[in-house]
């Protein structure tokens, strides 16, 4: 059976909430990876699915024997990915959470957040927020952004898309905005 | 004009001017002139010769002068039950039908009297609209409006044109059921038409079980074709697909 995935992008107060979201899980042999992310704010429901399926498909191609390496190879699937092909604004307003899990733990890394949080049996912990370099970068950028080390065996991991104003949220709020059915 | 049109009521003598207010009501109608000043006025300082005016029995059966009434509804309210109140008011001038249901509508979304009274008359709340906006910049916007006011019949008379923005509109608004009835109608009508890109920019990647509603209803090989080469991201629903497509003609 497939595992659920463990991270989550907000969705936007706007109409459309969940314009040009997309989630993946891959699998290695020794290390899994979750990832969620949006794109195509500015397009119709239509371009927006098909900007978001060409990011998906191009990182579900990415490889890797642990979860760092293969986190690196999901990189190198995105910056290598023709900006023409991703929008009129050749990407830009990407927002993308990688979570990689290996024996080693879980690390973490992103563009275009303002805000991550974990949230484990030890509760809710931000992680990152709008001034987190590591993470807040305008979309795709011109080298793979750093990678956060985590200390957690098993959590569930919400990002922000840049610009969305988060005020003390909870698990539950969380859930709630990420659109996951209770 | 006269002052009484103006919403000057001074001098007048209620009840016992009630048949000089109703002459120069029925007069004004007659010659074109709007009732809204002295429905207002009347509505402040006698809303029970308002009432006598709007849905008594001898109730002006004039178009605009139901229009007018339309605009005090609020207070009329308070005198008639509103499931009594717009029925009578579109019994009185069928022309003016159409938009006492609309207010209706707009004031009580989703009640079974305001339904009943669409039925009667034989109109749905909120459909002309609805077709008149359909091919707009802003139709997307106008759906999600109509969905907020209830109009869920008008919105899946859209859908049955195979648009895929009613779709979403209503799921927007909670009604997961309408907007499932909704896809489906949209797909009959258009195999390839764009609803789960719809559905999913409301209701996000978690609704993989929701969207295997539509599996049951689905009646073209073509729809299953169309719906397989976008539902990747749901897994169930698109395993689903891959399982039923031999099974559809």
């Amino acid at each position: 059976m497939k595992p659920p995935p463990n991270c989550f992008l907000l969705g936007s107060s706007e109409r459309l909430p969940f314009l040009g979201h997309f989630q993946l899980s891959l699998h290695g042999e020794n290390c899994q990876i979750d990832l969620c992310g949006r794109i195509g704010q500015k397009s119709s429901p239509e371009e927006a699915w098909i900007l978001a399926g060409r990011i998906r498909q191009a990182i579900a191609q990415a490889k890797g024997d642990d979860g760092p390496s293969l986190m690196r190879d999901c990189w190198e699937k995105v910056l290598t990915l023709p900006r023409n092909k991703i929008g009129t604004n050749n990407g830009a307003d990407l927002s993308l959470l990688l979570i990689a899990r290996d024996s080693s733990g879980h690390c973490l890394s992103a563009v275009g957040l303002s805000g991550i949080w974990q949230h484990s049996a030890e509760g809710l912990r931000e992680i990152a927020t709008p001034s987190t370099a590591q993470t807040n970068h305008p979309g795709i950028p011109k080298l793979p952004p750093k990678v956060l080390k985590l200390a957690a065996s098993d959590a569930l991991y919400f990002g922000a898309p840049l610009g969305q104003p988060i005020s003390k949220p909870t698990p539950e709020s969380l859930m709630r905005d990420a659109g996951v059915n209770p | 004009m006269s002052a009484l049109l103006s919403g000057d009521l001074r001098g007048l003598d209620l009840p016992r001017d009630l048949a000089v207010l109703r002459k120069t009501a029925e007069k004004a109608v007659t010659q074109g002139d709007s009732l809204n000043s002295l429905y207002a006025a009347l509505a402040v300082e006698h809303p029970l010769a308002l009432g006598e005016l709007v849905f008594g029995p001898k109730a002006l059966r004039h178009e605009s002068a139901v229009l007018s009434a339309l605009t005090v509804a609020e207070v009329l309210e308070n005198s008639m039950q509103p499931k009594a109140l717009y029925p009578r008011l579109a019994k009185l001038s069928p022309g003016a039908a159409p938009i006492v249901l609309e207010t209706a509508v707009n004031r009580y979304p989703g009640t079974q009297w305001v339904m009943k009274l669409g039925e009667r008359l034989g109109l749905v709340p909120g459909l002309q609209h609805l077709e008149n906006q359909q091919g707009h910049t802003d139709f997307e916007a106008t759906c999600f409006a109509h969905a907020q006011n209830g109009h869920y019949e008008a919105l899946f008379q859209l859908a049955q044109k195979g648009c895929p923005e009613p779709c979403a509109a209503l799921l927007s608004v909670g009604a997961k059921p309408e907007a499932l009835r909704a896809a489906n109608a949209a797909l009959d009508h258009s195999p390839e038409a764009p609803v789960v890109q719809w559905l999913a920019a409301v209701g996000g990647l978690s609704m993989d079980a929701w969207l295997c509603g539509l599996l049951p209803q689905l009646k073209s090989k073509a729809a299953v074709k169309s719906l397989l080469l976008v539902s990747t991201p749901f897994h169930d629903f698109h395993t689903r697909l891959g399982i039923l497509l031999p099974a559809v003609r």
